[in-house]
């Protein structure tokens, strides 16, 4: 089986927010505007989260990027009255968009609060609209919203290998956010394939998930220490 | 017809083939028209980004003839597979709803903003009579870098119209670096530093997590450097006023009073000098460089306002490390004394040992394809382009893919000064704070949108040149800015056109790779019309192994140490205002991008605005709370800004980031903040002709309560008591247990 | 079993065929043809002069969309064939006059946005379903139109579980 996964390295990542702008770019997030942002209604799927540590002169920072955890028991999937929510055989945190009434039900029971309430219609003014990904619906207003796991690019690499009557390779399938980091901080992959890169992290000591406590199994695998 | 011309012709747009005639040749048809790009089919292109001076690699997803998607261009040395924020965000200049496609002719008074659309024909003519009506010492040019062609070509026009060498918009500590550069280390060019294999890397000012110079490239050296070996994990010291991203990302910060840099690397010098474990040849080359002696630890750490014991922790590490490295620049470049703060850090090297040795320091490996042009490397400083508009010496100023008014000091007086100007002529993509000045605005391309033969500002290992095709047809009628200064050129006839012999810039470059073949790498017996499709294919002509050279050394004595003047006295101005790119803005060519402006800031975590940064204790003594809108007011002017109070600020340093306050600029910039160089005046950094625009001190004042949108998706943001990092604290172990089974 | 477990069966059971029907009677029927800028007959090109599908349709094979084919497709052959045919010298008139404006043929076959649907023909190529699946007897058609509206998810899934193929949600819809 197959058991998408992925891990981030806390030492590497220097918080500098390219990820959250190729995923923009990838997902067609629309952007809501100053108002709207004021009010927590800006959608991204992946943040950089900011923790400051200690008091001047000896204050340290921590970036923590944090996405939808595709968590193995997700809080948010029981709640959703419609089942646009669930949990897909490769173990991602489905987001059907289609089937999404918008009680945001899902969003309120995320420990992570990772997902996000289309408040508007998008807005994409010519000629913005023609770098729309393809491969991405556009979500209407009512609907939630959240990381994928860049479920187009897996399929894309999963139709290349069946094309080329293989499996898929390790390494074969990069999310937009781990393309883009400059600093190779985020690895995705096969979690059930004690081969791939992210079991190999996921084995080391470093290895931690956020909310362990809450027994959510997500799929993110955060490696710590360092700084 | 050549391959690539026929992949030119027939693939910008999906099935636009040109190919005709059927029955007898129909499956060859067929097969020609299946090579071009079918209906919904994705292909990549590779590109050059020229969002700034960095010059990455990239490769483009094109689906039915529009750019959907950037990534890093592997192959390329500087990024290798990497793209930062502002890299992304050049697909919505591409496709921005505000952007010019049209040649504009004023229509209405100068900087009214009001323009008529124009024919190309009527704008060049236009442009053309301009020019040939000024006498050529009147004509100003200024261009948006001097690196590779591009640069060579401007250099070239001017001198073949006898005109002053054109001004190149450079960042202003680039000068100060490389002049330091050349002081400390006997380089051309700022170096390469080979952090990947240090084992310590010491900062002095140098933000290169930040927006510095190669962000990618640095970030990636960095990572590398912690968690690249098995081995050990290196170690990076910041010593910079202000808490910068690579401030944030540092195992030490030394929040160093500004100007005393140089003071600070100094006091390390003379650490390492006194502890025995230089080398007498590497004395000996350090000594030429600074022969008075050094300040000790204890001065440092009341110069510097650092605690002692700390200094002499930074300085024993310094001395134990086996591979370190120091680095300088940055707002350490931007002083009065800039140029002796970088010499001082990076004259450092040479006590460590470290000059071409892995781990360390590096000559700049260059393509500098421009040579074949052979135009001299003349450029007019941006201080002096001021001083002339200044005096109105200027009748006729052409501006290429550049915004002075917005990214120069304030205390130059560019914008009003450019208001004399007889005629303005700028070759730009949108409105901004200079084009809104323009009597002719002629459109042009992207990077995405032209052929691209762009040098990296700062070298990686290996040298590069990013050369690409087109990745996608241009919009509307905009056009290559070299192809416009041809086309200029050609119209002004005579000894001008002479000079430039070529129809496009793609000409150009391919005459000038033909010149330059031998020496380019893998060029050295190649056939130049297969080196130059190979290249294109590839995205450009990349070196390979690892850096070869090291820096010769210091080539005289250094620029004599110095205090850093600023600004405006101490009692009326107390605080120190540090200007900073933040990811988020850049120098402010991504301000009309809603990308970029909904990108919180990382410390920060402001969306959609410009602020001012704060330490805690200045910010109660002067009753000020977070969010509040505060007067900032300099000797030379004065902007409107809301407060951050940030944990991180060092008291008696503001820190604001550029970018902000366009005019004009479209419907995602339009008033946002205010531009912090309207701030800085009139200094230069002595010895250079750079702007110091770290040496300003303000005066601030509350005006009252604002409100400033922050990203608030954290635990510290969604109101838990204490700051705790989520399921950091308990660093359990990844839990291997089957769910089903573990309750 | 009891009687009473019987007829509880017996009344789902029959509910169940009470919803299959009022399913089917909702089922979404085909679209009606939109009206093409030119009249373009499938008949002629297909049974008469056999050409195959993707000949026109480039993509239906190797891509997610079969594509409507550009002028350049056409115009290859009729530059040549066909030049005493109203519909065709119509074509070659827009084609030789237009300055390249593409010609705007209408889709038959469209997905409503509302059901956030990534339809790909290649997969269903790669498993040797048939155009005619899905189009009918386009061939014979001298204006193209839907035999069964592809918006109708239903038929999609009952072939999807006939033949074992995925229906996670997500395999369609993201």
């Amino acid at each position: 089986m197959t058991r998408w996964g992925m891990v981030i390295d806390t030492d590497r990542c220097t918080g500098c927010a390219a990820c959250m702008v190729a995923c923009h770019a990838e997902n067609n997030i629309q952007t809501v505007g100053e108002v709207e942002a004021g009010k927590g209604r800006a959608m991204h799927w992946i943040r950089i989260e900011r923790y400051y540590e200690g008091e001047f002169p000896d204050i340290k920072v921590r970036f923590q990027p944090v996405m939808c955890q595709q968590c193995g028991h997700a809080p948010c999937e029981p709640v959703c009255p419609v089942y646009a929510t669930y949990h897909t055989p490769e173990g991602l945190n489905a987001m059907v968009y289609a089937r999404c009434i918008g009680t945001r039900y899902c969003a309120n029971n995320c420990p992570y609060t990772v997902r996000f309430f289309n408040w508007f219609s998008p807005d994409f003014p010519q000629p913005l609209e023609r770098q729309l990904n393809p491969d991405v619906s556009v979500r209407s207003a009512g609907i939630m919203e959240k990381c994928t796991f860049c479920v187009q690019r897996i399929q894309g690499a999963q139709d290349v290998a069946k094309d080329e009557d293989r499996e898929v390779r390790d390494g074969e399938i990069r999310t937009a956010c781990s393309q883009s980091c400059p600093a190779e901080a985020i690895v995705f992959g096969d979690l059930d394939d004690p081969e791939s890169r992210v079991s190999e992290f996921a084995e080391q000591a470093r290895a931690t998930r956020l909310l362990e406590e809450l027994s959510t199994e997500p799929s993110v695998i955060y490696m710590r220490g360092g700084r | 017809m050549r391959r690539r011309d026929f992949v030119k012709a027939s693939a910008l747009t999906a099935g636009a083939t040109v190919i005709e005639g059927c029955t007898d040749e129909e499956h060859f048809i067929i097969q020609q028209v299946r090579q071009t790009t079918l209906p919904g089919e994705t292909v990549w292109r590779p590109g050059v980004c020229r969002q700034c001076a960095a010059g990455c690699g990239i490769q483009v997803r094109v689906v039915d003839g529009n750019a959907k998607k950037i990534e890093g261009n592997e192959a390329h040395p500087v990024n290798r597979g990497g793209v930062c924020a502002l890299g992304h965000s050049l697909l919505q200049e591409l496709y921005n709803p505000d952007r010019v496609l049209q040649p504009q002719r004023l229509a209405g008074a100068r900087g009214s903003g009001s323009f008529e659309v124009a024919t190309w024909d009527d704008a060049m003519a236009a442009a053309v009579q301009a020019v040939s009506g000024a006498a050529p010492d009147r004509i100003g040019i200024v261009a948006r870098d001097g690196t590779g062609l591009t640069g060579a070509l401007w250099r070239r026009f001017a001198s073949a119209l006898a005109a002053p060498a054109p001004t190149f918009l450079e960042a202003p500590e680039t000068e100060v670096e490389r002049l330091a550069a050349r002081v400390a280390l006997g380089t051309d060019d700022y170096p390469h530093f080979d952090i990947a294999r240090a084992e310590l890397v010491l900062s002095i000012g140098a933000p290169f997590a930040d927006r510095w110079r190669s962000p990618v490239h640095y970030i990636r050296a960095l990572a590398e450097m912690r968690r690249g070996r098995a081995t050990r994990r290196g170690r990076l010291i910041q010593a910079e006023a202000r808490m910068s991203l690579t401030a944030a990302n540092a195992d030490v910060w030394l929040p160093i009073q500004p100007g005393t840099e140089g003071v600070l690397a100094r006091a390390l010098a003379g650490y390492l000098l006194e502890s025995g474990g230089v080398a007498a040849p590497a004395r000996q080359r350090y000594e030429r460089l600074f022969p008075s002696a050094p300040p000790t630890l204890a001065e440092a750490a009341t110069a510097c306002d650092i605690r002692e014991d700390r200094l002499l922790e930074v300085a024993e590490e310094l001395a134990g490390a086996e591979n370190a490295l120091v680095m300088g620049g940055g707002s350490a470049a931007g002083h009065t004394n800039g140029l002796f703060n970088v010499t001082a850090a990076l004259g450092l090297n040479l006590l460590l040992g470290n000059l071409g040795s892995p781990g360390g320091v590096f000559s700049p490996t260059r393509v500098d394809l421009g040579r074949a042009l052979s135009s001299t490397g003349a450029a007019t400083p941006a201080s002096r382009l001021a001083e002339r508009l200044r005096d109105g010496a200027v009748d006729v100023l052409i501006v290429a893919d550049a915004d002075p008014v917005h990214t120069l000091p304030g205390g130059f007086g560019i914008a009003d000064a450019i208001a004399g100007v007889e005629t303005v002529i700028v070759l730009g993509s949108s409105l901004d704070d200079t084009a809104v000045h323009a009597d002719l605005l002629l459109p042009i391309s992207t990077e995405l949108e032209r052929f691209e033969a762009a040098e990296p500002g700062t070298t990686a290992a290996v040298a590069a040149l990013g050369m690409t095709e087109p990745v996608i047809e241009p919009m509307g009628e905009s056009r290559h800015p070299a192809d416009v200064l041809i086309a200029l050129a050609s119209g002004l006839g005579g000894g001008v056109a002479g000079q430039f012999p070529w129809s496009d810039f793609e000409e150009v470059a391919e005459a000038s790779i033909e010149v330059e073949l031998a020496r380019l790498p893998g060029g050295s017996g190649a056939d130049a019309s297969d080196f130059f499709d190979e290249a294109l294919e590839r995205g450009g002509v990349f070196g390979e192994g690892d850096p070869a050279g090291a820096p010769p050394g210091p080539s005289g004595a250094g620029p004599q140490p110095a205090g850093g003047r600023f600004e405006g006295a101490p009692n009326d101005y107390p605080f120190v205002l540090l200007p900073f790119e933040s990811v988020r803005s850049g120098t402010g060519r991504a301000a009309n991008r809603p990308w970029m402006q909904e990108l919180p800031d990382p410390l920060s975590t402001v969306m959609w605005n410009c602020w001012v940064e704060i330490a805690p204790a200045d910010a109660e003594e002067l009753g000020i709370h977070d969010q509040d809108l505060l007067r900032i007011t300099s000797p030379q002017g004065s902007i409107e800004l809301h407060a951050v109070v940030d944990p991180a600020s060092r008291p008696g340093v503001v820190s604001v980031p550029l970018g902000h306050g366009h005019s004009g600029n479209g419907r995602y910039a339009e008033g946002r903040g205010a531009n912090v160089l309207t701030l800085v005046g009139s200094s230069l950094v002595d010895g250079t002709s750079a702007p110091a625009w770290a040496a300003t001190r303000v005066h601030i004042e509350r005006l009252g309560e604002g409100e400033l949108v922050r990203f608030g998706r954290s635990y510290e943001d969604m109101g838990h008591d204490e700051v705790i990092p989520v399921g950091w604290a308990p660093h359990e172990p990844l839990r291997k247990t089957n769910p089903e089974k573990s309750v | 079993m009891t009687g009473r477990g019987r007829g509880l069966r017996q009344l789902v059971g029959l509910s169940v065929s009470a919803l299959a029907l009022t399913l089917a009677a909702c089922s979404p029927r085909p679209q009606a043809a939109p009206e093409q800028p030119i009249a373009y007959n499938h008949q002629v090109h297909v049974q008469d002069e056999e050409m195959e599908c993707t000949r026109c349709h480039l993509g239906a094979e190797t891509q997610d969309q079969a594509g409507l084919p550009p002028m350049t497709v056409c115009a290859g052959c009729h530059r040549r064939q066909g030049a005493d045919i109203p519909s065709v010298q119509a074509f070659m008139e827009l084609y030789d006059g237009g300055q390249g404006e593409p010609l705007a043929w209408r889709k038959v076959n469209v997905m409503p946005e509302s059901a956030m649907v990534h339809f790909r023909h290649k997969p269903h190529a790669r498993a040797e379903v048939g155009c005619e699946t899905c189009h009918g007897d386009i061939g014979s058609m001298t204006v193209a139109e839907q035999v069964l509206n592809v918006a109708d998810m239903g038929w999609c899934v009952d072939c999807h579980r006939r033949e074992e193929a995925s229906i996670d949600c997500l395999t369609c819809h993201h």
